[in-house]
């Protein structure tokens, strides 16, 4: 694996504003997909299961830490995770503005937290997992806000599941997806495709 | 469609009149258009609401927020349904009917169905225990407070639902950046990934058919889907790159002072908007008090 060497430059590109927002309108589509795919399935899981529908949220939840992982820049993960909310909000879906953008902000912000711990240093599978984590648990909070009847089992097991399916898909996931799309190349431009490169 | 007009460089006529030569004029001394009333452009609504498409639409998000957030902090059947109510009534006003409304927001019913499930099996013990099985306890609370949730879910998504409908993001753009101040940086670049996205469709069709041009793909279709998808997502990537490049070369992101192109700003009926926006949460909330109903959503059951 790549340790990304860390020299550090926090200042935006224009390619990097440009790749960050199409990587987060190519997750917003699948965000809207899957919220109508999800729809019937995530009623159904809230209906049988005491919260395992948190399981579902993590295609929700990849949008930031992929675009992070990519571009490198602090902010990168909030950036992309508001973008494709709002790209979703605008395709139309059931939750609104709340549901779709302030729930997306407050994902983008546990994404972005978990790099911003490390001060935008350490680009590697470690602190994605940590982001797709937090990611998670800013969905569950926006959840919890919106379902405060909850007892305390339920909303334990919802936290569970979105860390998992945080961890799965928007950790491990991206960034083996991140890994192949810098073997393409076509990340040249950036520092996650260069260190592949050296290697 | 009628016949397409050819308009004549003039330029390169008095070119060849000054040098004297006969020139036949090539392909490119002509540029092929058609009349302007001939084209046809699908005029798109800004909103099903004759009022709502009249307002600002950085307006149209801070008064989904203004909406939503205070609602956030109560849970009772009162406060819930009384603002859903006043915002049938007023997207009734407004020119959206409530059919219309139920009907572009079937998928919200559904996510307030799900709550209510949730909600009633699992909800915080409160009163009596009437059933219980493995994980699911149905006290006597069950009922008033999964309602209350389903009603409130609703209540927070419909006129979001609503606001965002045919919501134009370059005019939003052009919102974010001359009325809230946002980093044209970062709007505009956001916008331009935005903008692409009719391009990806087509992009997707053209993968498609690629791969079926070679043979491939006839198997697993959710294998294709996948190695189809990560297709476009590199291809979308080399995109942007190359679309960050030429917006650098017409000075995009430099720090020179920017002129904008279009004008957004702020009228009256923003302000009546805002004023309406904020109105129904807490005439909902005041009803609720009034009539000794309001409960704090984040305390016990």
């Amino acid at each position: 694996m790549t340790e990304a060497v860390a020299k550090a430059n926090y200042k935006w590109r224009v390619v990097d504003i440009v790749v960050a927002a199409i990587i987060a309108v190519a997750s917003g589509v699948i965000f809207w997909g899957w919220d109508i795919v999800c729809a019937v399935p995530l009623t159904l899981f809230e209906g049988v299961t005491p919260g395992f529908e948190g399981l579902l949220n993590g295609f929700w939840l990849f949008a930031g830490p992929l675009a992070a992982i990519i571009v490198r820049k602090p902010g990168a993960a909030l950036f992309a995770e508001t973008l494709a909310a709002f790209l979703e909000l605008t395709l139309g879906n059931q939750w609104g503005v709340g549901g779709s953008l302030i729930v997306g902000i407050i994902q983008g912000l546990g994404a972005e937290i978990a790099f911003a711990v490390f001060a935008y240093k350490k680009w590697n599978i470690g602190t994605t997992l940590l982001s797709g984590a937090l990611a998670g648990v800013g969905c569950w909070a926006y959840y919890w806000a919106t379902n405060p009847g909850w007892n305390g089992l339920r909303v334990t097991w919802y936290l569970v599941g979105s860390i998992i399916s945080g961890l799965v898909i928007a950790g491990i996931v991206v960034w083996f997806l991140s890994r192949a799309i810098a073997a393409t190349g076509v990340l040249d431009r950036f520092e996650s495709g260069r260190a592949q490169a050296r290697v | 469609m009628s016949e397409p007009v050819q308009i004549t460089v003039q330029t390169n006529e008095t070119d060849s009149a000054v040098s004297g030569k006969t020139e036949t004029a090539t392909i490119s001394d002509y540029v092929t258009v058609s009349p302007q009333d001939s084209r046809v452009e699908p005029f798109k609504p800004a909103s099903p609401s004759w009022f709502v498409a009249r307002i600002n639409p950085v307006s149209r998000i801070i008064g989904a927020l203004l909406l939503c957030i205070p609602m956030f902090f109560s849970l009772d059947l009162v406060s819930a349904s009384s603002a859903l109510a006043i915002e049938f009534v007023l997207l009734w006003i407004g020119g959206v009917a409530p059919w219309t409304v139920c009907r572009k927001t079937w998928p919200v019913w559904i996510a307030a169905l799900g709550s209510f499930i949730s909600v009633f099996l699992y909800a915080r013990v409160s009163g009596e225990i009437l059933w219980s099985a493995g994980w699911i306890v149905i006290s006597e609370g069950s009922f008033p407070l999964a309602l209350a949730t389903a009603i409130r879910v609703a209540a927070i998504a419909v006129p979001g639902v609503i606001l965002a409908l045919g919501l134009d993001p370059t005019d939003l753009a052009d919102g974010l950046v001359e009325i809230l101040h946002f980093s044209p940086r970062f709007v505009y670049g956001g916008l331009a990934g935005l903008r692409m996205f009719t391009l990806l469709q087509d992009d997707w069709r053209a993968l498609g058919l690629s791969q079926r041009s070679r043979g491939l793909g006839d198997g697993n279709a959710i294998m294709r889907a996948l190695s189809q998808a990560f297709g476009l997502l590199v291809l979308s990537i080399r995109r942007a790159t190359k679309l960050a490049t030429a917006m650098e070369a017409r000075g995009f992101g430099s720090d020179a002072p920017r002129s904008q192109a279009r004008v957004s700003s702020l009228h009256a009926i923003d302000w009546v908007f805002y004023a309406i926006c904020l109105s129904i949460p807490f005439a909902a909330l005041a009803l609720a008090i009034a009539t000794g109903n309001w409960h704090f959503a984040f305390q016990g059951a």
